[in-house]
Formats: C-alpha cells, structure tokens, sequence
C-alpha cells in the first residue's frame, strides 16, 4: 500500500511550478539518485521531493494509473509515486533505493504499529515544524535518518539519513507523494492504509523493534512529511485546509488495525498492491491516515509517536507562524480533491468511509493495559499466564496476538511491562508498643507482694513455697511463659535450693517480664528492616545487651535496699537468662544450665542444712555466678539469630 | 491390586475440591484395595469432616500441611548422630534451594531440576535416617542455607534482595510443604505394600508418590482435572506475598511438578486445557494419556431419553426457552447473557430465559443481585393482556426450588442451553447438559471446545451478540437443535461417564502395574537360584507384549 501522501491533490500544480525551487530539498545532502528530469516541472517536483524523476509509464499498476488519472501533475507524482512503491517491490532497477523501498514500507508500517499514537496537537505541532523544514526530500531524508537515531540531525542531515537506511530513504520520498495523493483524499483510503498497514504489523511481531518501528515510523514520517514539506513553500499558497489531519493522526494506527481486513480489499487495488510494502507504508497509517488529510503533516504527526524526537529534532526551518491547521487545512482541502480525483485507491470515495478508531494498532497493548495489574506485579512468566488464563485468554486469543499459546505470549508482556516496584514496600504497620499493658503487667508484683508479706510470718521455706507458687501462677501468661516445662522446674528448684530468697527477688519479677517484654518487641521490630541475617544479628546484639543490663540492674536496686546482694543477683540473672533462652526456642539447654546450677548448688544447702558453717555465701555466689555467665553467653550466641524471632 | 491413593485437600474430606470423582472411581473399582493417604491443605477441609469410604478402602492416614510442625522428633541423640545429621541436611537443603534460586550453577532446566531431585530425596533420606526434619527446617541452618543461596552470583535481583522475614517466611512455608518427608509412610507396610501409588491432583499429593517409587520402587501414575501449579501460584497471589517469597514458592511448585511428572509411569490430564501445563512443565508426550473425568448419567436418564423422544418429532415450542445452570460467578459473566437474551428477544418476542443457580458460596450472591437488577432493568414485565399479571421473561431460580428440583429438570426446562463464560475449566454443567440431549451454545473457553467436539455451537466469549445469533439460529431450527442434541448426548455416552472413565483408570492400572512390578521378593532365591516368577513378564521384555495404551514404555 503505498504511503499516504499528504500532499493534496492541489499540490500537484503547484509542483510543476518551477519556482519553489526548495532548494533546501535537493539540498538533501542524499542527492536524489539519478534525477532524470523528464520535463522542467518533472525536474522541479523530483527535486523537490528528493527522488528520481521516472516517467510515469514506470510501473503499471491500475492503482498508478487510476492515480495518474487524478489531478494532473500531482496525479502524476502521485503515480510516480507509487509506480515507484510498485517498483520497490517488483525488482525495481531505477534506484538502488527503490529496492529498499518495500523495506522502507515494512519498516514503517512496523513503527507505526508498534508505537503509540501522538496526540493529534502533537502531531500537528511536529507537521508544523516538519513544513518549516525546506522540501520534502529533505523531510524525508530527516525523518529517514531520524528513524535510527533519535534526534534527526535535521533537513540538511536527511540526506545522511537516507542513506542509512539502506536507500530506503530515497524512495521515501517517493513514496510520500504517492501517499499524498492517494491517501490524503480518502477517508477510506486511510483507513484501507491503515488496515492494510496494519495487516502487515500484525504480523510484524510486537515483540519486536521498537527502534526499526522507529525508524520505520519516523521514515513514514519523512514520508509523509514529503508531503506536506516539499508543499511547504507550496502549501502556504494552498488552501488552509481543513485540519482534520489532527484528528485524523490520532487514529492512525488504529485504524489501520481495525480496519485492516476491510481496506486490505479496498487498498490493494491500488496502492496495496504492491504487497506488503506497499502495506508498510500504509501503516504509518497513524502517520498515513493523518497525512491523509492534512497532508503530510498529519502523517508526520502520525509517525511522530515513535520520533518525536526525530522530529522535533527536525529543524525547524519553517517559520513558526505557519499554524499546522493552516497545513491541515489546505492538506485536508487537497485530500478531498485528491481523493476524488485519484481513483487508484480502491477504497470508498472521500466523502463516506469507515470511521477511524482511536488508539494503537498494535492489539497485545489492549491485553498489556487491560492485566496492567497482574503482568506489572507478577515475578516470572508463569505467573502472568496463570494469570491470563484465570482471565479467560485462551490459546485462541494468543493465537491472533501472533503467539503459539499463552505462555508465548504471556513471555512477551512479562518482557514489556515494566515491573512495579519490587521492594515489596515495608508496611509500616503500627509500631508494636514494648511496654506491657499495665493492668496486665500489675499481677507480677504479686510474688513480691506475697514475698514481703509472708516473710514476716512465716519460715524461709515456706515463704519460698508461696513465693514459687504465686510465681507459677503469674507466669502462665505473659512476655515470660514459655514452652518447657523442664525450665520451670528446674528454675523452681534452684530457688528452693538457695537460701535466703530475698524478697527483692520476688519483687524483681515486674522488671523482667518489662525487659524480656521490651527485648521481643524490639528485635522483632529489626526483621523487617535487616537485609541479611547478619545485619539483624547486629541489631539484635546491642539490645539483648540492654535487656539483660537493665534487668541486672533494677534487681541490684532492689535486693540493695535489704540482705546479701551477689548471690540474689546472680541468681536473678540466671533465671532471667534461662527464661529468655526458655522464651525463644532454647528451653533444653536453659534446662540444662539450671540443672547444673542446681547441682552445684546442693551440696551447700545440704551443708547448710547439716549445721556444718563455712562461708557458703561466696561459693554459692559464685556457682551462681558461673551458671549466669554460661547462660549469658549462649545467649549472646543464640538469641540474635533470626530463627529465634519468628513473628508467629 | 492394591492401590494407595494419594489426595491433597481432596478425597476423603467433605468439603474438599475434586473429592466426588475420587469417590467414583473408589466405588467403581469394588475388587481392588485402596489405601487413601491424605494430606489437608487448610483448617477449613478439615473441619468439615470425612466422607464414609466404602469398604475397599482399607485405611485413611492423613497428615496437615497447615499449623504448627508436629512435635517430637530426634530427641536423646548423641553428639556425633547429632552432627552428622546436621551436616547431611546443610548439604542436601544447600542443593535444594540453590535449584530453587537459581543462579549460575544452576541456570539451564536440566541441571536445575536434578539438583531440587537430589535435594529433595537427599532430605527425605535424611529425614528418614535421622528424622528431625521440621525442627531442622525451621532452624538457623536453613535460615543461613537460604540466604546464601539468595546471594549466589548469577540470581535474580528479586530474589538477591530477600530480607530476613521473607526468609522467615519461605523457609516456613517450605517445612510445612516438605511435612510428607518425615511421615512414616514409607515403609514396607505402609506405601511399600501398594502396587501402585495414584495421585489424584497435582503439586504436594505427588510428593508421597515420588519418595515412595524412591524408596519402595512403587510406579506412579499422575491424574490432574485441574492444573495445581496454576492454582498455587494464583493462590500465593491472592495470599499476598511478597514477590521474592512467590518467586521461590512458585519455583518450588514448578520444580516439583516436573519432578512428579518426569518420574511418573503415566500421567493423566484431564482435558488438552491441563495437557498444555503439564507438557510445559516437563511431562513426556509419551508417558501422557487424556482421560476426561466421568460424571454419573443415570441422574439424567430420564430427561435424556424424553429428549431423544422428542427428537423424533422436532417442533418449536411457543415460548423458546433458554436454559443456563451453574453457579453465579462473574467468571460466568451472566451479563453477557443477559445481553444476548436481550438481542434474541428482538427477534424472538416470545423468547425466555431461566437461570438455574446452584446454592454457592455466599461471596456470590452480591454478583447474583447484580444480575438480577440488570434484568430487570432490562426486561421489563410482560403481561398477555392488560388485565393479566405480568412476569418478567427472566427468570432466577436456585436448584432444589419446586421449579427445578434437580439438575435434570433444570436442564430439560430449556431448548437451548447456553454456556457465556470468560474463563472455565472442564465445563461439568455442559457434560450434564449433552447428557440431557439439550443442543447447547457455549463460549470457547478451556477445555469447552474439546468437550463440545461439533455436537453444540461454539462462539467467542465476550461476544453478546455471536452468542443471540447463535442462540437464535437453535430456537428457530428445530430440526437442527434435536440433532444437535441427540448427537451431544451419543458423545456424552461415549466420553464423559464414570463407566468409561473407571474402565480407563482399570486399565492404566493394570499397565503399569504389569511393566513397574514393585519389587518385593528378591529375584535370587538364598541358595542363589533364580526365581523366575517373581515379577510378571512384561516387564522383562523391551518390547511391548501385549497392546497397551501407553505409547512407549521407558523403563525406570
């Protein structure tokens, strides 16, 4: 399908003038291969477009001649034209370009596709800006050499453009004036442009190059931009046409899709025929249904989604006055009567034809946006075809999207879609209170209470009796209960087994339920934010460090106040360790440790039981001591480990 | 023969998915013995109780994969058994969750899936040596294993970044899933005594099968109706984990999926619809064999029969009615119905619609009252005549309600049956709607049109429009609709009842139980003498015997 010229039909007098003389156009540093100038006007409108001046019997095609029919000169550019985009695809030997041509089709029917639609204002801007740069050629070359790269040097760089892409360039140019013509009239035409540009996108995969579609897309638009900017200097005489081009841009890529099968019939006859080439440039339909009226700004525009760059790289040789709707609308005025005059384009007549969608061609887009949620949020490919088939895509979907089956396909979006953010974000939930309720907390001065109030009435054992037994009833519950009742036991004997249990002891219940309390909290706290297990361990370190500090020091507050300090306060200490090591998953081996303090203990009750003196109190303080220190550095070694702190 | 079933969350449990067909099939097979071994997948099966098993069901274990890790385990071990089998596990779940991460040593499939094998049966070996294994996975050995395996160089960013809670997670999601390594099941008396070990789903009921072909070269044979792999990972979705937690969870699953795949004697999806995740995940073609489930069709009989009555003299009824039954969930986009029935009433003023509901879940039953005020904002009431009360031509009945008292009259109240899903499964509803001998229109979704075969007309979902077209072209051509039907209820016959489905399963045990005999006696008698009896002769010979429905045999 040829690609849509913007010109309008009544550029084609306009061409035959010598005088534009856009001499920027030939100034394409691409020189035009081989200008054969047929005539002046042929020489003129070849240089203007920057492509050899064939004679019209180039190429037969009934499109061509149907175009040819149309307004004069132009219907002869015009048929030039797309005798050369027939050539392209038949062997053509004119120009080493026009070999290129059909790649040149293929390239930008793929950018169109596969890049999304500009607005139409944007379109319009760049049309603007891409009619202030002097001639078409020149045009062409830029969008050409834009294409690969982003920015476009500019007119003057055209030429340079061209030749990347393998020549192709040279025949876009050509192809924009067939465009124009036939394009440009038809309503259809574009629309027939699009389906059948976008027919050959389909099967173009959309995985693929963005950048050739690019560069397919910003040739489209040198292209189309051909059009409407070797009528620069002609357009502005022109009619201000109507600037539907705006509109019409938009739906370009669109269009072609919907309207593909539809106009694949319609254009083939004329301009498609030349196969999928041809089809190629239809599809810069975004960019060929646009030019399609407003002429080859339009289609610039239409191209433009996928260079903007290019094409705002362009220079901006035009004079900014010049209002893109002014182009539109002597594009457009050029359209209708080029439409009308150009019966190549087997699509409908100008007045009617399908209605134009908005949005892209390319149909995977409409599945990216619709998952959106599941594809940006899925980890791996299986995900997202799980996913999609939850949905209801099926291999039947997948195969119309090009893919063999639904993994194929869901490979694809997996690669497209950009992953949403996959630092799973922290919720910040509610910062866990490490103070213990203080209603709850008020049962742990019950052992102390008992403590100091049947001490007073009652022996030693049998205060320690009540003591333990009030202890075991609090303990039940709470930050201190913990799994292992061998602990408790052997906690429960040791105490029996040491004598003076100072009451500060009992009374030292509070502050440790408060420390182990405020020692789970926090470290639990740390989980999130570690990032390894040794950065939590580090964390961890210190406030263990805290807890056990701040316990011993409260219980030497205390057991200062009355009675031997050392032994209490060893002892406290071990069965605070013991228990924190009870709490977070260590119950044997604080068993153990109590057991062994148990049974060095013994032997001094036993002695102190049988009469027999001897400073018991300083050995006992420090087996007391040695168990402590035991059980201080297992848990130094256990506790700051991350399996001791799982959240349930 | 006796036969251990494997069930995840199925079977024996009341309130499991994919129980009833286990039931069949126990049933249809009253000379064999079958072992039921289950595994619970949530509190929620657990509560609803069992189902009676009939009496070739020997015995029922069952293990949770849920809750806290059963306590016990090694206790009074010395140090030395105590080291070893720390070291055993370091090295074997080092192997596991370096398959698991990936990286670059273990980046092509292949070598990936060995390595999760060898982790997997070197753990389960461990376990059963040593045993210990909850307390091991839950530990700081693992914690550290896992961790470095994150780290390993060439691993995903995703996965390099875990924090410490996710860790935490994984390595407790994993204990629970690896629970069956340090089951007692594997012995001689237990797994061992089975002739062949058949897991009814996919995922963790394959995990008893896998060690016991390892440990008691008991064959495998693999039956999915629903794709587990699928269901897990939208599950882990829906869960809310976080995605380094779902990468390697959904490793898991897939590994383990193809593990079971690759090692089993005979795979046997339900539909082409679960074919495709099976053969992607690794099964071998030659190995896979489709048996659709079986429903039972004496429940329609009588409504198949007055259907093939009525086809002999096919005539519209005045009032055209199109039938849907199923249970009301926006996968089965009644609107799309509802629209359709819309366009078809245009054509057809007489036409009517009744939608059947099945009592589903209450979660339901908002999108259920959407529905209805969609109809009844779209069909306004109609009367015959001024003076007569007037009803709307859609109507919303529930199963069991004194105008449909069973499936059967829900189906044979309609013409036309129609099926407007998005997404389905194996559409069960329209198995029971050919067996009625109701021509049917439905939406190519899953495996729908591979059940339908030609008997029903078949469109694209989504498509209001297709589907009145369709629906129209049913009611206004008796003669096409009766042959319709009469031909989806001969294809029904054939393909989807228990009976045929039971005979299938008969005989793939038999096959495989004939070319992977267990190995129980040894071949050489203690005087050293052969005994040449002790396994069957097939599975001696490289060549196949006797026709068999596997393809090939690949001798394990």
């Amino acid at each position: 399908m040829s690609p849509r010229p913007a010109t309008p039909a009544d550029i084609a007098p306009l061409h035959l003038s010598p005088a534009p003389a856009s001499a920027p156009s030939t100034s394409s540093v691409e020189a035009p291969p081989a200008e054969s100038a047929a005539s002046a006007e042929s020489a003129a409108f070849a240089e203007l477009w920057g492509r050899p001046v064939r004679p019209a019997s180039d190429g037969g095609s009934s499109a061509e001649a149907g175009a040819a029919a149309e307004a004069g000169g132009e219907a002869e550019a015009g048929v030039e034209v797309e005798v050369e985009t027939e050539d392209v695809s038949e062997p053509g030997d004119e120009q080493p370009a026009a070999a290129g041509a059909g790649f040149a089709e293929l390239w930008k029917m793929a950018a169109e596709v596969l890049e999304p639609e500009p607005s139409g204002a944007k379109a319009e801007a760049e049309a603007a800006s891409q009619h202030a740069e002097a001639g078409a050629g020149p045009r062409d070359d830029d969008a050409v050499a834009a294409a690969p790269e982003g920015p476009a040097p500019g007119a003057g760089t055209s030429a340079a453009g061209g030749t990347t892409a393998t020549g192709q360039p040279v025949t876009v140019p050509e192809t924009p004036t067939g465009r124009c013509a036939t394009d440009e009239p038809r309503p259809d035409g574009g629309p027939a442009d699009a389906a059948t540009a976008e027919a050959p996108a389909q099967e173009i995969p959309s995985a693929g190059a963005t950048g050739p579609a690019g560069a397919a897309r910003e040739r489209t638009t040198a292209a189309a931009d051909g059009g409407p900017g070797c009528a620069e200097s002609i357009w502005q005489p022109a009619t201000p046409a109507a600037t539907p081009a705006v509109p019409a841009p938009a739906q370009g890529p669109t269009e072609s899709a919907d309207l593909g099968p539809a106009v694949a019939g319609s254009a083939g006859a004329g301009i498609a025929e030349a196969g999928t080439a041809n089809s190629g440039i239809a599809t810069p339909d975004r960019g060929g249904v646009r030019t399609a009226d407003p002429g080859t700004a339009a289609s610039v525009h239409a191209a433009a989604p996928g260079s903007p760059a290019s094409a705002k790289a362009a220079p901006r040789k035009a004079p900014p006055g010049r209002t893109p709707s002014g182009d539109a609308a002597s594009s457009r005025d050029a359209a209708p009567s080029r439409a009308s005059s150009r019966d190549a384009p087997p699509t409908a007549p100008a007045s009617g034809g399908l209605p134009r969608r908005r949005g892209p061609a390319d149909p995977v887009r409409q599945v990216m946006h619709r998952h959106q949620d599941l594809i940006a949020g899925a980890v791996d490919v299986w995900e997202i075809a799980a996913g999609l088939e939850a949905h209801g895509v099926t291999d039947v979907d997948a195969r119309r999207l090009r893919h063999r089956d639904v993994f194929g396909l869901a490979e694809e979006l997996y690669a497209r879609v950009p992953r949403a953010g996959q630092a799973a974000a922290a919720v910040r939930g509610k910062r866990e209170s490490a103070w213990l309720n203080p209603a709850g907390a008020a049962r742990y001065l019950l052992p102390g209470a008992v403590c100091a109030v049947a001490s007073r009435f009652l022996p030693d054992p049998a205060v320690t009796a009540l003591v333990l037994l009030a202890g075991y009833a609090v303990l039940r519950r709470g930050p201190l209960h913990a799994r292992g009742p061998l602990a408790a036991l052997a906690a429960c004997v040791l105490l029996a087994l040491t004598t003076p249990t100072a009451p500060g002891l009992a009374a030292s219940l509070l502050p440790a339920a408060y420390c182990a309390h405020w020692f789970a909290v926090r470290s639990r706290a740390q989980l999130a934010p570690s990032q390894s297990l040794d950065d939590f361990a580090d964390a961890v370190r210190p406030r263990l460090g805290a807890a056990l500090a701040g316990y011993t020091v409260v219980l030497v507050a205390l057991l200062g106040v009355a009675g031997p300090v050392a032994t209490p306060a060893a002892l406290g200490l071990l069965l605070f360790t013991a228990r924190l090591l009870a709490l977070h998953g260590r119950a044997a081996f604080a068993a153990a440790v109590l057991a062994a303090a148990c049974a060095a203990e013994a032997p001094f009750r036993l002695a102190a039981a049988l009469g027999t003196g001897g400073p018991h109190g300083t050995a006992q303080a420090l087996v007391c001591a040695a168990a402590a220190a035991v059980a201080v550095v297992q848990a130094f070694r256990v506790l700051p480990r991350a399996a001791a702190h799982r959240p349930n | 023969m006796r036969i251990a079933l494997l069930t995840e969350g199925g079977y024996p449990y009341a309130r499991g998915e994919g129980g009833a067909w286990c039931d069949r099939l126990v049933r249809g097979l009253p000379h064999h013995d079958f072992d039921v071994y289950a595994l619970s997948r949530s509190p929620r099966g657990e509560e609803g109780g069992q189902v009676a098993p009939p009496e070739q069901v020997r015995r029922v274990l069952t293990e949770r994969l849920w809750g806290a890790p059963p306590a016990g385990g090694a206790a009074d071990r010395s140090r030395a058994a105590r080291r070893a089998r720390d070291a055993a596990f370091r090295w074997h779940f080092g192997e596991f969750t370096a398959a698991l991460a990936g990286g670059r040593d273990a980046s092509h499939p292949n070598e990936r899936a060995e390595r999760f094998a060898a982790g997997l049966y070197g753990l389960a070996e461990s376990a059963a040596e040593h045993g210990g294994l909850p307390a091991l996975l839950t530990g700081h050995d693992a914690l550290v294993l896992l961790e470095t395996a994150c780290r390993a160089p060439g691993v995903r960013p995703l996965i390099g970044d875990a924090t410490v809670s996710e860790l935490l997670t994984v390595t407790a999601l994993l204990e629970r899933q690896l629970r069956p390594l340090s089951l007692p099941w594997y012995g001689p008396g237990e797994l061992g005594a089975a002739d062949v070990c058949h897991a009814v789903s996919g995922g963790p009921a394959m995990l008893p099968g896998l060690l016991a072909k390892r440990f008691c070269g008991t064959p495998l044979m693999v039956t999915e109706y629903t794709v587990r792999l699928r269901e897990a990972l939208l599950a882990h979705r829906a869960a809310g984990f976080t995605p380094a937690v779902r990468a390697l969870l959904g490793t898991y699953h897939r590994l383990l999926a193809g593990e079971g795949y690759r090692t089993a004697a005979l795979v046997t999806p339900g539909s082409t619809h679960v074919r495709r995740w099976q053969e992607r995940c690794g099964a071998p073609r030659e190995r896979m064999r489709t048996v659709y489930p079986g429903i039972d069709a004496t429940r329609f009989e009588r409504a198949g029969e007055a259907a093939e009555a009525e086809a002999a003299a096919p005539a519209a009824h005045a009032d055209p009615t199109v039938a849907w039954v199923g249970r009301a969930e926006p996968a089965k986009d009644l609107i799309a119905l509802l629209h359709a029935f819309h366009a078809i009433r245009k054509e057809e003023p007489q036409a009517r619609l009744r939608v059947f509901h099945l009592r589903g879940a209450s979660d339901a039953a908002g999108y259920l009252d959407h529905c209805r005020s969609l109809a009844a904002q779209l069909f306004p009431d109609e009367a015959a005549h001024a003076h007569a009360v007037g009803e709307s031509p859609v109507s919303f009945e529930e199963i069991g309600s004194p105008g449909a008292a069973e499936l059967a009259d829900a189906y044979a109240a309609g013409d036309v049956v129609v099926l407007s899903s998005t997404a389905e499964g194996f559409p069960l509803t329209l198995v029971e709607a050919m067996l009625c001998g109701r021509p049917t229109v439905s939406t190519d979704v899953g495996a729908v049109r591979e059940v339908i075969g030609g008997t029903g007309l078949v469109v694209a979902p989504r498509n209001p429009k297709a589907l009145a077209e369709a629906t129209l072209a049913l009611l206004r051509g008796p003669e096409r609709a009766a042959r319709l039907g009469a031909a989806a209820r001969e294809r029904a016959l054939a393909l989807f009842t228990v009976g045929r489905c039971v005979d299938a399963f008969r005989e793939s045990y038999l096959d495989v139980v004939a070319h992977h005999p267990v190995p129980r006696e040894p071949f050489w008698s203690s005087a050293g003498e052969p005994r040449p009896f002790t396994s069957p002769a097939e599975s001696w010979s490289p060549t196949r015997l006797a026709p068999s429905l596997l393809s090939g045999d690949v001798p394990r």
